[in-house]
């Protein structure tokens, strides 16, 4: 799926403008981010990529409104972000389904007003269908698996219809076969629904098959090392020599044995 | 596809042991308490034999009123106090219900409340009588002061508790789905914190019925506990006993009523 000229074209609809952002551990300031600029693009799958402490869970938090940050501007849609809201939908790493609702209920928690109950109603079948969960409206998050948690936690957020999907290691805590139907999953979803994606991601791999663009991270303090452009076609095949190659020369630029190049290169 | 309650019951189809074990400990109880009274190991003006109870309060439930004693005064009495119960039980959970949710979410309202609340909390009870009387004379309001007061403790805690223990990510993700402030109490923190916000009333009812009985021992001319109180000046231990069976009774059909009733909310059902 290359990126044509109108895709290039295409207004940003996440605008993140030096952002900086600061914990006190201690009585210490530690900086958590500093001076984190970034645009996606509409229709756009943007991963996040950094070791642990790098802060690129805070820079997700920030952006889903979350946290609080200390500088700069988070921007969507050309409007800053103030704080939650469903144009940003996001997918926890751990289960964060209601348990006292049922999936279908989970699926419809956020569709209001509007629509009435029939046609929420339908939305909800729509999309459980949608993430291969036709059949399971009546379980309760209980009784279900942890892949299929997550596709609840997947079609709750893609039945509002949400600007921007934000997901935090969504997949970091299933089961390499079932991480890869995910993968298969919400690969197709982005497509069907031009849906534009920030990860984040700890998992090299990972980021190369579904992302468009991956932003490594370096940690203390947390910035940006380089962006990476994933020019390689879907589906994407693992063993390729293009993709081990991204995958060395982004493995050397995580542990630092590079130069940083500046952002956007 | 159906978009129906899960259909799950794990109450139908009970093995016998599940019906009768519950009934075995009050049926020892009984069985000691027969071999006691009718053994001649206790004499009956300490202990009567459960039949005469049985025969006691046939006569207070059924009998016409004026017919004797305390032929028939059971529903007035029962009335009476359910009332006080009620009365009480409900000033205690519209206080306890919304403070304990609140300290429980937020830290300076839990330093503002915690102190003072803990500290009324260590006083017993009966240490209120006196004070209660002198305010509020002997009678409904004395009783039903005492009764919040009491429930209201494990209320609050049971509230607080829940909206302190609830999965922090349960208020972001419905913060991301567009919730209001309003609406994520009401469709977030109180479902999620039902488990412990239950507990805390099933414990408050329990309170709520002790006091019940302190507020009524006072003097008052109705109530269970008043009955109990004017059977001991009579030397009549076979209405005492008769009391605290009732009370028991009474007390273990309200629990189930109130815990049925709170079963029409999704979440104490899907417990």
């Amino acid at each position: 799926m290359g990126r044509g000229l109108s895709d290039i074209a295409a207004a940003p609809c996440l605008k993140v403008e030096a952002l900086s952002k600061r914990f006190r551990v201690n009585g210490h300031h530690i900086s958590a981010l500093e001076e984190v600029s970034f645009e996606v693009r509409s229709g756009e799958v943007l991963g996040i990529l950094g070791p642990s402490g790098c802060g690129k869970t805070t820079l997700l938090n920030i952006i889903a409104g979350f946290l609080p940050h200390d500088g700069g501007r988070v921007m969507m849609d050309r409007r800053p972000v103030t704080g939650p809201g469903p144009e940003r939908g996001v997918v926890f790493q751990e289960d964060a389904l209601f348990p006292w609702l049922t999936v279908a209920e989970n699926v419809g928690f956020g569709l209001r007003n509007g629509d009435g109950k029939a046609g929420r109603r339908v939305k909800v079948e729509r999309m459980l269908e949608m993430v291969g969960l036709q059949g399971y409206g009546h379980y309760l998050p209980r009784a279900i698996s942890g892949g299929m948690k997550q596709r609840v936690a997947l079609a709750r957020v893609l039945v509002l219809r949400p600007a921007a999907l934000l997901m935090d290691e969504p997949f970091a805590a299933l089961d390499a076969q079932t991480r890869a139907d995910m993968h298969e999953l919400l690969i197709s979803l982005q497509r069907r629904l031009e849906q534009t994606v920030v990860f984040v991601t700890h998992d090299l791999e990972e980021a190369i098959k579904l992302a468009d663009r991956v932003l490594v991270m370096q940690k203390s303090p947390g910035r940006i090392r380089r962006d990476f452009a994933v020019g390689l076609p879907r589906p994407r095949n693992l063993d390729s020599l293009e993709f081990l190659e991204l995958k060395r020369s982004m493995y050397e630029s995580l542990c630092g044995q590079e130069p940083g190049i500046p952002a956007g290169g | 596809m159906t978009t129906q309650e899960p259909v799950k019951n794990p109450s139908r189809n009970k093995p016998a042991a599940a019906i009768l074990l519950p009934w075995l400990l009050p049926a020892c109880a009984l069985g000691l308490w027969a071999l006691l009274s009718m053994g001649g190991l206790v004499p009956p003006y300490l202990l009567p034999p459960p039949s005469q109870v049985l025969d006691t309060a046939s006569n207070y439930i059924f009998a016409p009123a004026g017919s004797g004693p305390y032929a028939g005064r059971f529903a007035g009495d029962a009335l009476a106090s359910l009332g006080r119960v009620g009365g009480g039980f409900a000033l205690a959970v519209a206080l306890g219900l919304p403070l304990g949710l609140i300290s429980g979410r937020l830290r300076f309202m839990r330093l503002f409340l915690d102190t003072f609340i803990n500290g009324v909390r260590a006083v017993p009870g009966i240490a209120w009588l006196p004070l209660a009387l002198v305010w509020f004379g002997i009678g409904f309001k004395t009783t039903v002061f005492l009764v919040s007061l009491a429930a209201f403790f494990p209320i609050y805690l049971g509230a607080a508790a829940g909206a302190m223990q609830i999965n922090p990510l349960f208020l972001q993700a419905g913060a991301m789905m567009g919730l209001g402030r309003g609406q994520l109490i009401f469709s977030v923190l109180v479902p999620a914190a039902m488990p412990h916000v239950v507990t805390g009333l099933r414990l408050g009812l329990g309170i709520a019925f002790a006091y019940l009985v302190l507020g009524e021992l006072t003097g008052v001319p109705d109530g269970l506990g008043a009955a109990i109180m004017d059977a001991r000046m009579l030397g009549r231990v076979d209405i005492i006993i008769m009391g605290i069976l009732l009370i028991a009774i009474i007390g273990r059909i309200c629990d189930l009523a109130m815990v049925g009733g709170l079963k029409l909310f999704k979440s104490v059902r899907r417990l």
